[in-house]
């Protein structure tokens, strides 16, 4: 039993013993500071949970509310605190760390609450009903008061008390300007940072029209991933988490599919100037990206290597060393004139309809069947080299078997609105796994390759016990790839076999 | 989740006043907490204002079909939440008995709770009986209130044998020492032979009347006093038990 209530502004705390009347227990008003968190990506407001750092009194402390009408977890705070992880071991936690995996919490809003507990008592003295008075000022991101506070009751009824909790409540509704809390603290708060809760997702959701043209359909796509771009710059330069790069690079790559593969719908000469800038972006940023994968897969490496695993640490000082340096390059990539006139460029060129041109051969094709002949292409072709390779095909093949998968995988993803959901997801799902193995088994080939770089270095020379340890880790990822070849024999059959053809085939027609 | 079941075979030696402040100490320090008050007389349920009633009552205890979380009910502090008694526990025993393996029955009904807490505080009534048994084959640690007392030290050696016996050489024994007067010359020779005991924790939590207060209070002593001597001993207390137990602080 739970209702958040707004009251009329002109109320204030004092007010609270005269609604619920003399029965109730307070404690004194305290002022707490409120900063929401979230992940960049809105993690924990999508799962319907709330997260805030709460100061007061000088103590500091973390307080999250999961929506499920489980009373909040509090955890008393030294410092602030950036990844889950950082927790100590927990509930909360596990909680935290399932909800937002490796995603930074990021402070998406902040309020100064004036914030009044107190409870209604049963005859015999039992709890009948919590009660939270809070009057919020929300702050922008200078810390500068916006808008009038906004006033709210809290009323959570224990169960045996529900007659308590009803007239309370009833009472609460009675009085004129109460209204039900239709829009929360958190949404205002961020609101005045410049953000809306789901304003940023990581994933494509592009909503085309199967009557739109190829090019009005191209544009939009690639006008997302344009602000998929921009929305992720500040994040990498700022260094939050590793995700902000990971997904400035997919949309990049995402571009630059999309014009490979999509010829001839946009002007030629315009694509001339871009593809080989987006190529340059892509290029700035692998270095780092490898090296984030491999920071990130610390953990299972030194799993991997068992009672070695301490040995690992100078080689992981290495990699940070070179992370630091490579993330130094993006940075001062994305600060160069070329990178905004890349950003500004491509949206004017986005942006101009002007026909001044002759109208490339594919423009005004409906969209739906061009994406049905580029998705029979990309699955013909990476279906007939899986199945030219023979039983133990070399890693350049499988190299390049991934690559036609990403390039099939993105045709899905850009163009999966135009079809059935429940047609085309499971052929997303199939060719995702499929990409999974294939993935695993490049990244085992990236990796051993850096790990025979790492093991010339100056800084390990003569650390026997990492170099034999990083020994031990190379002969572990060999038999990682050799149990994802095994995966990769039983999974792609299904992909390539008579009954994935079909399914191809019947929602992409074709069979010619 | 860590489970400490707090049991004597005598009574009035500071049990559910253990229990309740070491719960809240637990929760001060970021630990969620559930005091399951299995006591049909239900003390600590009366300690955290909560009334003691549970619906289904003692049945519900030995019914696999129902999430005892689902009865956990919110305190007024955070972070610590009760699973309230019945008068109907004191036919527990019964209840336990008509079951197939009664002595892993709350050990079973506690696992689904594990994704919700940190830590259970079982506070038992105190007897010997098949509901102890199962409590102590549950339990990661048994605290054992002791009293500077000869008699209380000679139940300390019973409940040895007990745990060792039904905990299997899985349950950690924990004896405190309880309700200490300082004054009293008897005690502080007592506790001295006590301490000379290495597994007894070191903390010693003394006799105050704050404690007897909370009967008035209704609330953990920090909670109302915080620098009462008695409030500080719990809080040591409980640091001292999260590093047996390995509870994160």
């Amino acid at each position: 039993m739970q209702a958040t209530l707004r009251l009329p502004k002109e109320w204030d705390l004092r007010s609270l013993r005269g609604i619920v009347g003399d029965d109730s227990d307070a404690d004194r008003p305290r002022t707490v500071r409120f900063l929401y968190l979230d992940t960049f990506d809105w993690r924990i407001a999508s799962s319907g949970g709330r997260l805030t750092e709460e100061t007061t009194d000088g103590t500091r402390a973390l307080r999250f509310i999961d929506g499920s009408g489980d009373p909040p977890h509090v955890l008393p705070l030294a410092g602030s605190v950036r990844f889950a992880r950082e927790l100590p071991e927990s509930v909360l936690r596990a909680r935290l760390e399932s909800l937002v995996d490796i995603r930074a919490l990021l402070a998406v809003g902040e309020c100064r609450v004036e914030r009044q507990s107190g409870r209604l008592r049963s005859p015999a003295g039992d709890t009948a009903v919590f009660l939270q008075l809070e009057t919020a000022t929300i702050l922008d991101s200078s810390g500068r008061a916006t808008g009038e506070p906004i006033s709210t009751i809290e009323v959570l009824g224990l169960p045996g008390f529900e007659a308590t909790f009803g007239s309370l409540v009833q009472r609460l509704r009675a009085l004129a300007a109460t209204s039900d809390d239709a829009t929360s603290l958190m949404e205002l708060a961020a609101a005045a940072r410049g953000r809306r809760i789901g304003d940023y997702s990581s994933k494509l959701n592009l909503e085309l029209d199967s009557a739109q043209t190829a090019e009005s359909a191209l544009r939009s796509i690639l006008r997302t991933l344009l602000g998929t771009l921009r929305a992720n710059v500040d994040g990498v330069i700022a260094d939050h988490d590793t995700e902000f790069l990971h997904d400035f690079r997919v949309a990049t790559r995402r571009t630059r599919a999309a014009l490979a593969q999509l010829k001839g719908v946009l002007p030629a000469d315009g694509l001339k100037v871009f593809q080989p800038e987006f190529r340059w972006l892509g290029s700035l940023t692998n270095p780092c990206r490898d090296l984030d994968v491999y920071l990130l897969e610390m953990d299972g490496f030194r799993a991997l290597v068992g009672d070695s695993a301490a040995a690992l640490a100078p080689l992981q000082e290495v990699i940070e060393t070179e992370r630091q340096l490579a993330l130094g390059e993006v940075r001062a990539g994305l600060r160069t004139r070329r990178f905004q006139s890349l950003l500004d460029g491509w949206q004017a060129f986005l942006d101009d309809r002007a026909a001044d041109h002759e109208p490339p051969p594919n423009a005004s094709r409906p969209v739906r069947e061009l994406a049905s002949q580029k998705i029979r292409k990309a699955y013909r072709r990476m279906r007939r080299r899986g199945m030219s390779l023979g039983e133990s095909p070399p890693l350049e093949d499988l190299h390049r078997l991934r690559i036609d998968g990403k390039k099939l995988r993105y045709l899905l993803e850009f163009f999966r609105s135009l079809y059935e959901e429940t047609e085309i997801e499971p052929l997303v799902e199939q060719l995702k796994l499929l990409q999974d193995i294939l993935g695993g088994i490049n990244d085992v080939r990236v990796q051993q390759r850096r790990l025979l770089e790492f093991a010339h270095r100056r800084e390990l020379a003569g650390r026997v016990e990492t170099l034999l340890a990083m020994g031990r880790l190379a002969g572990a990822l060999q038999q990682r790839q050799d149990r994802l070849r095994e995966d990769l024999a039983s999974v792609f059959p299904g992909f390539a076999g008579p009954e994935g053809r079909s399914r191809y085939n019947s929602l992409f027609g074709g069979g010619e | 989740m860590r489970t400490l079941a707090i049991w004597s075979i005598k009574g009035g030696v500071g049990k559910t006043a253990a229990a309740v402040n070491i719960g809240h100490a637990a929760s001060l320090g970021g630990t969620r907490t559930l005091l399951w008050d299995l006591d049909p007389q239900g003390a600590a349920s009366f300690y955290l204002r909560v009334p003691a009633q549970l619906e289904g009552g003692a049945r519900v205890l030995v019914d696999h079909t129902t999430d005892l979380g689902w009865h956990a009910r919110p305190t007024e502090f955070d972070n610590l939440s009760l699973l309230p008694a019945d008068f109907s526990f004191r036919r527990l025993d019964l209840e336990l008995d008509a079951t197939k393996k009664p002595r892993k029955q709350i050990a079973r009904r506690l696992e689904p709770l594990a994704p919700r807490f940190d830590l259970v505080i079982m506070d038992c009534p105190p007897s010997v009986s098949l509901v102890s048994e199962a409590v102590v084959r549950a339990a990661d640690a048994v605290l054992v209130p002791v009293i500077p007392s000869t008699l209380s030290i000679r139940t300390l050696e019973q409940i040895r044998a007990f745990v060792a016996e039904q905990g299997h050489g899985r349950t950690e024994l924990l004896p405190f020492l309880s309700m200490v007067d300082r004054r009293k010359a008897m005690h502080l020779e007592l506790c001295e032979s006590c301490l000379a005991d290495a597994t007894f924790l070191r903390t010693v939590i003394p006799s105050a009347s704050v404690v007897e207060r909370m009967g008035l209070t209704r609330a953990p002593v920090a909670a109302t006093q915080p620098s009462q001597p008695v409030a500080v001993a719990f809080a040591a207390l409980w640091q001292e038990i999260a590093s047996k137990l390995r509870v994160s602080q």
